[in-house]
């Protein structure tokens, strides 16, 4: 497969644990591509938004002290209030020249409609590529039983001989933490999730004539990173 | 910073001596924040992209790890500036390691004003002593493929891996005595005047560079509000 040329936004899609995270952020620094994070883009426009403000969405309003509550108690936003913002986000940083990496959307076939659709009108298909890191559900069990992130900076910090004993980040010196979401019961929902929703999303790629390309995502992370660069020329 | 958006973008510059940690507080401010973070190494690694004279003499001169030429950075910011001032929601943004020369902390405190963005700068200066910056830099190392410094060194001796990407941890090739003090030199002669002329107009912020990032954080989230 030839490598993209200059693309405009790469998606990484895979199972929890597939490290789709330390990729992206690796990727967005190597590339000063944006780091797309759905929770902190909306999170931060409820946030700043004043008490009684609101936006209206296909003859819907969406109050924002009622989304911000939606999120305190940990249930998921509606797709087309997540679609708005989306879009307009998008739409900025594609004003402004700036590339993409997505890792944690879209979740399911919804969004990635969605969200192809307006891709393809402001890129073209061949600015778009989805990387999909290949991982075993016992991997992805065993991995996020045992990763840890830091306090400060969510550095996500791999499990090995030499960090396993370590309390603080070495980057940072905050506290190292496991993900309030990595406990096993959560993630075998969040394995199901996947499987049922997400995965899907890889056919529904192809049939749209996107180029995806497939990694193991077991290998060590700079080799993943490696093979994903490689598939890039910018 | 929630504040002062009603007033003007925030514009935060953050200068210190090597090994002061501007880096990392600039990535947990563009985090804090989702603001965009200016750097010079940034913009000229992207322009060397172009296959034209500046991009090949821009690679050329990284390379070699010389100066940069002002016009030429300058070029590029101002091209920042006007993508930023076309951006609909923007909060302000950060620059990091730059002004490098008084001459350059004139030009840009003339294009701020043209931009209008000149009412609300703050300069954070994160202060460690020159021992310091050389104690830490000494033991410094950081990832060879994603460039992530293990911060605090003396605790972390027995990393050999990145502990992000897995990557190889080395030494820098100028973080040696005689690159660590020219380096110092260098801020001294060049960087302390612009932070002089920051001090005079009254928008210097000094935080104490010698605690935990952590607390260098906190303190300067303090000072911004």
């Amino acid at each position: 497969m030839k490598p993209s040329k200059n693309p405009k936004i790469i998606i990484i899609l895979g199972p929890p644990g597939s490290g789709k995270g330390t990729q992206a952020q690796l990727l967005s620094e190597k590339l000063d591509f944006f780091q797309w994070e759905t929770s902190s883009i909306i999170g931060r426009i409820i946030e700043q938004a004043k008490k009684g403000e609101f936006v209206e969405i296909e003859g819907k309003k969406y109050f924002f002290e009622e989304q911000e509550k939606i999120r305190r108690k940990g249930l998921l936003w509606d797709g087309r209030f997540i679609f708005y913002f989306t879009k307009k986000k998008i739409e900025e940083l594609t004003e402004e020249g700036k590339g993409i990496v997505m890792s944690g959307s879209p979740r399911n076939i919804e969004e990635g409609r969605r969200l192809i659709s307006l891709l393809k009108k402001l890129y073209g298909i061949k600015k778009i590529i989805v990387i999909f890191l290949k991982l075993t559900p016992k991997e992805t069990l065993w991995r996020n039983s045992h990763r840890r992130e830091c306090e400060l900076a969510t550095h996500s910090i791999l499990y090995t001989k030499e960090t396993k004993k370590l309390k603080r980040c070495p980057l940072d010196g905050s506290k190292l933490m496991h993900r309030k979401d990595d406990n096993p019961e959560i993630i075998k929902t969040r394995l199901e999730e996947y499987r049922k929703k997400t995965y899907p999303l890889l056919v529904f790629f192809r049939k749209q004539g996107l180029k995806v390309k497939e990694i193991n995502g077991e290998h060590p992370v700079a080799d993943v990173f490696n093979a994903i660069i490689t598939n890039i020329t910018y | 910073m929630k504040s002062s958006e009603k007033k003007q973008k925030a514009v935060i510059i953050i200068l210190g001596p090597s090994g002061s940690g501007k880096e990392i507080q600039a990535e947990l401010l563009r985090k804090k924040f989702g603001v965009d973070c200016i750097g010079s190494g940034q913009l000229l690694r992207e322009r060397g992209k172009k296959k034209d004279f500046t991009g090949r003499k821009i690679l050329q001169t990284i390379d070699r790890g010389g100066l940069m030429m002002t016009p030429v950075i300058f070029k590029l910011w101002v091209d920042r500036f006007e993508k930023l001032k076309n951006k609909k929601n923007l909060k302000g943004f950060i620059m990091c390691g730059c002004p490098r020369k008084i001459f350059e902390a004139r030009l840009i405190e003339e294009t701020l004003k043209w931009y209008e963005w000149n009412k609300n700068v703050k300069v954070i200066l994160i202060d460690i002593s020159p021992k310091e910056s050389v104690r830490r830099l000494t033991k410094r190392r950081m990832c060879e493929k994603c460039g992530k410094i293990i911060f605090y060194a003396d605790k972390f001796v027995k990393i050999k891996e990145c502990p992000v990407c897995g990557g190889e941890i080395i030494k820098r090739a100028d973080d040696t005595v005689a690159g660590i003090k020219r380096r110092l030199a260098w801020f001294k002669n060049d960087v302390q005047p612009v932070i002089n002329y920051y001090r005079k107009t009254g928008r210097l912020i000094k935080i104490n560079g010698e605690q935990s990032i952590e607390n260098v954080f906190s303190d300067i989230l303090k000072a911004l509000k």
